[in-house]
């Protein structure tokens, strides 16, 4: 089966800025991709791209094998979008903006929306615009769902939301997605989160792909080891080889794909003396991304 | 799909649609006073020869009356797609771009022809009681024009807000302001006559505006 998005070679500037450098990946069907990197790395340029709201500079965007920017209005209907900021008409009620959206598309499901929103306590005739962000992201991820679409972009779905919202936006996300025939890319700041639920990640840094890799083998391959400071060193990062070293106080870490051997060669060759307390250190998903991308 | 489209708008504008009507009847009955105590003070011959001869025409006082609710209209239409680019939930949609902002434009021409037209052939009923035909036919061809200008307020309006950039939408403002211009040069008696059907080309003809607007929005410049 042909990849659900394809990423070919994107590039783009805003002024003499670059925004992506080019940029390749792809979705593969039945797959939930999670698109992370700092803020202003190119996530959001990407899915303006997607859903062709920006033309690149240079390169192009396949969404189930069309163009992003000449879809047709069939293909168009099989992907849902989610707007950063759960962006929805504020003068609409709840069954206003399910009236205005079902005829669009021709496999609405209203039960699904209305099944959401019934576990929200909003009243029934309360315009969207007086909505909490969090009962708003619910009305818009019903309506997202209801289209029955066979791709989901959600554009920083966590924007604003309180951690219980949060939780139930990744619940209705992976039940959803259970039965494996639909794909979903997401970005999200709150990448705790996402460890649970994507297959497969994706990580941009400065407009350019630093690492795409499946979750599992990522959290399989890529590890930190600490050891007691016992040197002066300075902080070290090899961002070509994904390495990164980190001096503490009282203990430092080195970060990579390397298992315990490597790292200690990795750190003799660095000058770096590891010898004391050195053991591995449990290491989640947001720990790997600051690793790879850096706090600063 | 486009009748939802309508719905949309329709939720959207109704409250404002209705308040714009009820103003816009209340002021014509105005001008329907005001035609009366013309008249009724008045020989209507005087009334003829102060428009023929000294540019006096009773109901002068709504020559920008339909400008003003096109421009209203219009930014009360549009202003909430460009907030946030709410207008994106439409592009999104699978109907097409053309179609999308064209139906909203239709839509809101449509409202705004059901807020003209009754306040105009109220105006033109009440002018045919008191003058002969040829009088009436010329106050409506002094009319026209400003009606027309009314939609080319509404189109232009649109056109200006959905641009992306505000450095062209401070520049289509400006253009925008001279283009209206042409409609209201002057109330002279049969002076609009033979240019109303090039005015009125002219009108249909800015409705494309909005769409390159939009296309430009749909294509990220300003982003």
């Amino acid at each position: 089966m042909p990849p659900v998005i394809e990423c070919r070679n994107l590039t783009h500037y805003f002024g003499a800025k670059p925004a992506l450098r080019d940029v390749s990946w792809q979705v593969e069907p039945g797959r939930i991709c999670g698109l992370l990197g700092r803020n202003g790395a190119g996530k959001t340029t990407t899915i303006n791209i997607l859903n062709s709201f920006l033309e690149p500079a240079a390169g192009r965007c396949l969404l189930f094998g069309e163009d992003s920017h000449r879809l047709t209005p069939a293909t168009k209907a099989r992907i849902g979008y989610l707007i950063e900021g759960h962006v929805q008409y504020g003068f609409f009620n709840v069954g206003q903006v399910e009236k205005f959206h079902a005829p669009f598309y021709p496999k609405w499901s209203p039960d699904i929306y209305y099944h959401l929103i019934s576990k929200l306590d909003i009243a029934p005739k309360q315009k969207i615009a007086t909505m909490s962000c969090g009962q708003r992201s619910q009305v818009a991820l019903g309506l997202i769902l209801a289209q029955n679409p066979d791709l989901i972009i959600f554009d920083d779905y966590s924007m604003g939301l309180d951690p219980g919202y949060r939780r139930l936006f990744i619940e209705v996300i992976r039940d959803y997605a259970a039965d494996r025939k639909r794909s979903i890319l997401l970005t999200s700041h709150i990448i705790q989160d996402l460890e649970g639920l994507i297959d497969d990640v994706i990580i941009y840094q400065r407009g350019r792909v630093l690492l795409n890799l499946e979750l599992s083998r990522l959290l399989a391959t890529f590890h930190k080891f600490i050891f007691d400071t016992r040197s002066d060193f300075k902080d070290f990062h090899d961002e070509a080889n994904n390495l990164r070293v980190e001096r503490g106080e009282k203990v430092s870490a080195i970060y990579g794909f390397l298992d315990a051997g490597g790292a200690q060669d990795k750190l003799k060759a660095l000058g770096i003396a590891a010898d004391a307390g050195f053991r591995q250190d449990a290491l989640s998903l947001e720990d790997i991304f600051i690793a790879l991308t850096g706090k600063y | 799909m486009l009748k939802s489209l309508a719905y949309k708008e329709w939720i959207k504008l109704r409250l404002y649609w209705a308040l714009i009507f009820l103003a816009n009847l209340a002021f014509t009955v105005f001008l329907c006073l005001q035609l009366r105590r013309v008249c009724k003070t008045n020989e209507l011959l005087a009334v003829w020869s102060n428009w023929l001869f000294k540019d006096y025409l009773f109901f002068r006082a709504c020559e920008y009356g339909p400008l003003l609710l096109g421009v209203i209209f219009g930014s009360l239409q549009f202003f909430p797609e460009i907030i946030n680019k709410r207008l994106r939930l439409v592009l999104h949609l699978p109907l097409g771009e053309a179609r999308a902002v064209g139906a909203h434009l239709l839509v809101g021409l449509g409202l705004l022809t059901l807020i003209f037209l009754p306040a105009a052939g109220l105006l033109a009923g009440y002018a045919g009681i008191w003058f002969p035909r040829e009088f009436a036919v010329n106050l409506a061809y002094v009319y026209a024009p400003w009606l027309l200008g009314g939609y080319a307020a509404y189109i232009l309006a649109a056109f200006t807000l959905l641009e992306p950039t505000w450095r062209l939408r401070v520049f289509f403002f400006l253009f925008s302001a001279a283009l209206v211009r042409l409609y209201f040069f002057t109330p002279y008696y049969d002076s609009y006559g033979r240019v109303l059907p090039g005015l009125g080309l002219l009108t249909a003809a800015l409705t494309i505006l909005p769409l390159l607007s939009a296309h430009r929005f749909g294509k990220g410049y300003g982003s």
